[in-house]
């Protein structure tokens, strides 16, 4: 049963309610998860509220995996993994990205689909934790690895339901480059992900990069170097500079330009590195 | 869109457009205009206010949303004879400048302090993000809000001016 329905704003309560409605209404209609994008960019449209769908908002922790439903809030997401040292990238960008006051109103899934904001920090973080995706579409059910969901064209409407994190023995650390200390857009972001052995090797090494283009993504040519190697601060740096024009195309914007989030991107590498391998628990800035 | 909101403790009628923002129906159809409109994007904070207790930006949260939550601006965290503690360092150590951040600012700071009374001046400043003042008072603002300290935090009612 529907809670609210009337001009403008159509609350649910069931996935399917959400899916009937953004098929009959099209383009006309937009999901509204936590609100902080869609009042800034999407007023003239229909928005469909998720907030009165159970178990949206649950997330749970055990030695195996993390699942979090996609209308969890970041400091929701926060509070539940600080102190998790696998998750610490995670941490790190659910606590630190915008104000405590948007952390507390945005929500994992409108970070991750909403296409048109190129600064998400959850989703670098999330790619190097190798998640995974569970969205329900007019045809079924899907789980998808992150990877996939944010580089390959998914049905629409889709409603994002969850997102799972496996639980490993790796170390993780998340960077972000703001113009001011805090409160802005980040201009760049590298999360990474890795096991350190005993001879100091790096392996399961996963690298993503965030805000330098429109979508975040893992930077399968550095991973390649580094996996493996025994490696510091300044060769994964040297490595990260090598090959960042390469594999990039900084986007220009009014907060920086692109040249500059390439130019950035190598010291980035080798603060995540060095914070991932100075504490157990990795950390973030 | 027919619904009640409950401000400062009223039940408030209303009617329109659900996606219209808290931060516009206070000021325009209520003349709460405590909540200030500065940028409008959620960065700034000066139209922040409490949802159920907790500090949220009123300019992104449309009004639909808010069928049965607890609402409470400015003008209803103390009552005209006195004020929070919070209210009180900061006539005290005279932070108030332009006046436009202050609002946001008691209402952030409010919900920190009572949960974190013995801060430190860097979880101060991480606490304030988000809650810009264009005068740069931030020092004074911090300074106001450590003399509070661990016993000095007390209810709006404990506290006249």
């Amino acid at each position: 049963m529907m809670v609210i329905s009337q001009d403008g704003l159509i609350s649910v309560t069931r996935v399917s309610q959400a899916l009937d409605i953004l098929t009959r209404l099209g383009e006309t209609a937009t999901v509204m998860a936590g609100g902080t994008w869609v009042m800034r960019e999407a007023r003239d449209r229909t928005f469909v509220s998720l907030a009165n769908i159970p178990d949206l908002t649950d997330i749970s922790l055990d030695a195996q995996t993390l699942v979090a439903g996609s209308m969890v809030t970041h400091q929701d997401l926060c509070d539940a993994i600080t102190g998790a040292p696998d998750l610490a990238a995670l941490a790190t960008a659910a606590g630190k990205s915008a104000t405590p006051a948007i952390r507390r109103m945005a929500t994992l899934g409108g970070n991750l689909c909403t296409r048109d904001f190129y600064s998400a920090d959850l989703a670098p973080a999330l790619l190097a934790l190798n998640a995974e995706v569970d969205l329900e579409t007019s045809s079924g059910r899907q789980t998808l690895s992150l990877e996939d969901y944010l580089n390959t064209p998914v049905d629409r409407p889709h409603i994002l339901l969850r997102v799972t994190v496996p639980r490993t023995a790796a170390r993780s650390a998340h960077v972000r480059l703001m113009q001011r200390q805090a409160g802005d857009y980040p201009l760049a972001v590298v999360s990474l992900s890795a096991v350190i052995t005993p001879d100091g090797a790096l392996r399961d090494l996963r690298i993503a990069v965030g805000s330098v283009e429109k979508r975040a993504r893992r930077w399968r040519a550095l991973e390649a170097l580094c996996e493996g190697q025994t490696m510091t601060s300044d060769s994964i740096r040297t490595h990260a500079a090598l090959r960042a024009s390469q594999d990039f195309v900084g986007r220009d914007a009014v907060d920086g330009q692109g040249w500059y989030r390439l130019r950035v991107l190598p010291a980035l590498v080798a603060r995540a590195f060095s914070d991932m391998s100075r504490t157990e628990q990795g950390a973030g800035r | 869109m027919m619904l009640t909101l409950m401000i400062n403790g009223d039940p408030v009628p209303y009617h329109g457009d659900p996606r219209r923002s808290l931060l516009e129906v206070l000021r325009e159809d209520l003349h709460l205009t405590g909540t200030k409109d500065v940028c409008g994007e959620g960065f700034c904070g000066a139209c922040t206010v409490q949802i159920d207790g907790v500090p949220k930006v009123s300019c992104l949260l449309p009004v639909g949303s808010l069928a049965g939550a607890e609402i409470t601006t400015i003008e209803g965290v103390s009552n005209i004879e006195t004020l929070t503690a919070v209210q009180k360092a900061f006539l005290e150590y005279d932070v108030v400048q332009c006046g436009m951040c202050f609002p946001g600012m008691v209402l952030s700071m409010t919900h920190f302090m009572a949960e974190n009374p013995s801060p430190t001046r860097a979880e101060l400043k991480s606490a304030m993000t988000g809650n810009i003042c264009r005068c740069t008072g931030y020092e004074r603002i911090i300074d106001a809000l450590i003399s509070l300290g661990a016993d000095g935090f007390g209810s709006a009612d404990e506290v006249c001016p």
